[in-house]
């Protein structure tokens, strides 16, 4: 049981072309791993296919030793959650109740609330810093707030695994460290395995023991950020030309300067120029 | 939850208070005392003619024609993630009203029986909501709630051009029959009528009750509700069968209460949220006092005394959405 997620031969489509075609891939129990690429590359597509939020075409994945075919659906959601990219809830929706659907995968019939169900929501709002706003309205939070309580919903899930799509997205500088130092916090303290998608190319290998990158649907690279975070892979997953150095804090590799290679808008402005 | 649940208490009595002043009101006088007499077995001969062969089944078609319409317009507002959703807006109680009229108008008959028409508005709304299924959504692509909802705007005014047509070819009586039917006019009012329509919504009342919890994850987010172990295709079927049960044997039995499914569900998630397991009998018993009220209105004001109880619902409703949209 080193792996959470194995995925063999997996390939995945939207509206009937294939955009992930193949992909073999292991992630390791108990580590942050973060999936970089360039847009348009896959790296969301498999977070989905890998949370069943959109079905694969063939391949299979495994979590937990187990294929998610052979479980049912309430089976998966209590050993693995998953929270897409910007969710949207019912703006009068107090948080309370948003973080109390965590327990669904757990609950029977009209789905009162137990005792244990009540102090694991209680919890999730206490690790995620938000039990202070239990009562207000998700419409009312910020949006580094809205961002803890979906993570929140996620934590009630109690499942060793999580899934993220870009968990920072429209959020400032220090409000994309509160939440991926959540992430660190939950990985150390519940050693819960963490996938998530990070634009961020430079938080992602400050926060990840390992990352993925990908190019054109497939894994270009895997590994721990020193190896993954290259001059090379720069250029060949991102057309960019950038200085690898070293980051004081952590430790981690960091892309300082970049730049685009064949900048297509300087050759057109030469053009101008000669013409 | 709780909060929810004494609010429902609250609104049950209130639809009860109206219930009983709804016995008081019409052209025979009556008192509230001599009311409750009659009910529990007294009172005298016209009294009781009055009250169980005439107010008795008009109110308890009024509620059941509320509740119908109140849940119902739940359902479909969880499932689609928009307010606007209901079953007159997506066309599924025109389609039911097409094959009831279709069948009483071209048949010719004021006896048929009391299974009989519920189970044509099932169909007709079955039918509709199939088509917007159809070309609403395609193999390759995923559920879109925008694209559904224009699909049901359209097949609805598709409706209303092939019921227009068919007033062409009536008599007068069936004429003014279909033209009281559209405004919404409760005319099932004969208690076998009643006896079917309350089981009826009684069985598919518990059995949208029973997906609350799931319609709660659904009306979050498609993708959030597969994380949490939805499947939310099947459920969405199960569901939609379920709204348009009773939404169908609504039309049905009272005819097209256009606003109800909208307005019922505004105000009920106002009072009490957005959790379906409260919202779902909140926005019922909300949309059977408005039923009642306007009922009552029609019924004791000789000004309104033969217009469609329909009519007085959406004037009475229309400034009060329009102030919801510009507040919002």
């Amino acid at each position: 049981m080193e792996n959470s997620i194995v995925t063999r031969d997996l390939s995945i489509g939207y509206d009937g072309t294939i955009i992930v075609p193949s992909l073999n891939s292991e992630i390791h129990r108990g580590k942050i791993t973060s999936i970089i690429g360039a847009n348009g590359c896959g790296k969301s597509t498999v977070l989905k296919a890998v949370g069943r939020i959109i079905k694969s075409e063939s391949g299979c994945i495994i979590i937990n030793d187990t294929d998610i075919k052979t479980l049912k659906n309430k089976e998966i959601a209590k050993q693995m959650a998953i929270l897409p990219q910007s969710p949207t809830a019912p703006g009068t929706l107090t948080c309370r109740e948003l973080v109390a659907y965590g327990r669904f995968p757990y609950q029977k019939g009209f789905g009162k609330l137990s005792k244990e169900d009540k102090e694991i929501i209680d919890w999730a709002l206490e690790v995620t810093n938000m039990i202070e706003f239990r009562d207000r309205e998700i419409a009312c939070l910020s949006g580094g707030q809205r961002q803890r309580v979906w993570i929140a919903m996620a934590l009630a899930q109690q499942t060793g695994i999580i899934l993220l799509d870009e968990p920072t997205t429209y959020l400032d500088l220090a409000h994309q460290l509160e939440v991926l130092e959540l992430l660190k916090h939950l990985n150390e303290g519940q050693h819960t395995t963490i996938v998530m998608v990070l634009h961020d190319l430079n938080l992602a290998s400050r926060y990840s023991d390992y990352l993925l990158a990908m190019y054109d649907g497939k894994i270009d690279r895997y590994g721990e950020p020193k190896d993954v975070m290259t001059k090379e892979m720069l250029a060949h997953c991102f057309r960019i030309d950038g200085d690898i150095v070293t980051d004081s804090r952590s430790g981690k590799p960091m892309c300082l300067s970049f730049d685009l290679i064949d900048n297509r808008f300087d050759v057109a402005l030469a053009k101008d120029d000669r013409g | 939850m709780l909060r929810g649940t004494v609010i429902n208490i609250v609104l049950a009595g209130l639809l009860l208070i109206v219930f009983f002043f709804g016995c008081n009101v019409g052209q025979y006088r009556m008192s509230i005392g001599k009311v409750f007499e009659t009910l529990f077995g007294g009172g005298d001969e016209s009294s009781r003619l009055a009250l169980f062969e005439y107010r008795l089944p008009r109110l308890c078609l009024a509620i059941l024609v509320g509740l119908g319409m109140g849940m119902s317009g739940v359902v479909m507002q969880d499932l689609l993630h928009n307010d606007l959703a209901s079953p007159g807006t997506l066309g599924v109680s025109a389609g039911s009203g097409l094959l009831v009229t279709v069948y009483v108008a071209l048949l010719q008959t004021n006896n048929s029986s009391a299974i009989l028409l519920p189970v044509l508005a099932l169909l007709g709304g079955l039918g509709s909501a199939g088509l917007i299924f159809l070309l609403g959504t395609s193999r390759k692509k995923r559920l879109q709630p925008t694209r559904l909802i224009m699909t049901g705007v359209a097949m609805s005014s598709a409706y209303g051009a092939v019921g227009t047509f068919m007033m062409l070819l009536l008599d007068d009586s069936q004429l003014e029959f279909l033209q009281r039917w559209q405004a919404g006019e409760l005319w099932g009012v004969r208690w076998d009528y009643i006896v079917v329509f309350a089981i009826w919504i009684l069985l598919f009342g518990f059995m949208t009750y029973r997906g609350g919890r799931t319609l709660n994850v659904i009306n979050v987010g498609y993708d959030i509700a597969r994380g949490l172990g939805v499947n939310v295709g099947r459920q969405f079927i199960y569901l939609s069968l379920c709204a348009v049960a009773l939404s169908s044997a609504s039309v049905a039995f009272g005819g097209n209460f256009f606003f109800l499914g909208l307005i019922g569900p505004h105000i009920a998630r106002r009072l009490v949220g957005t959790d379906a397991r409260v919202l779902l009998p909140a926005s019922g018993i909300v949309a059977g006092i408005i039923v009642l009220l306007a009922d009552m209105l029609v019924q004791g004001w000789t000004f309104l005394a033969n217009i469609p109880t329909g009519i007085v619902i959406s004037v009475l409703s229309v400034p009060y959405f329009l102030y919801l949209l510009m507040k919002a």
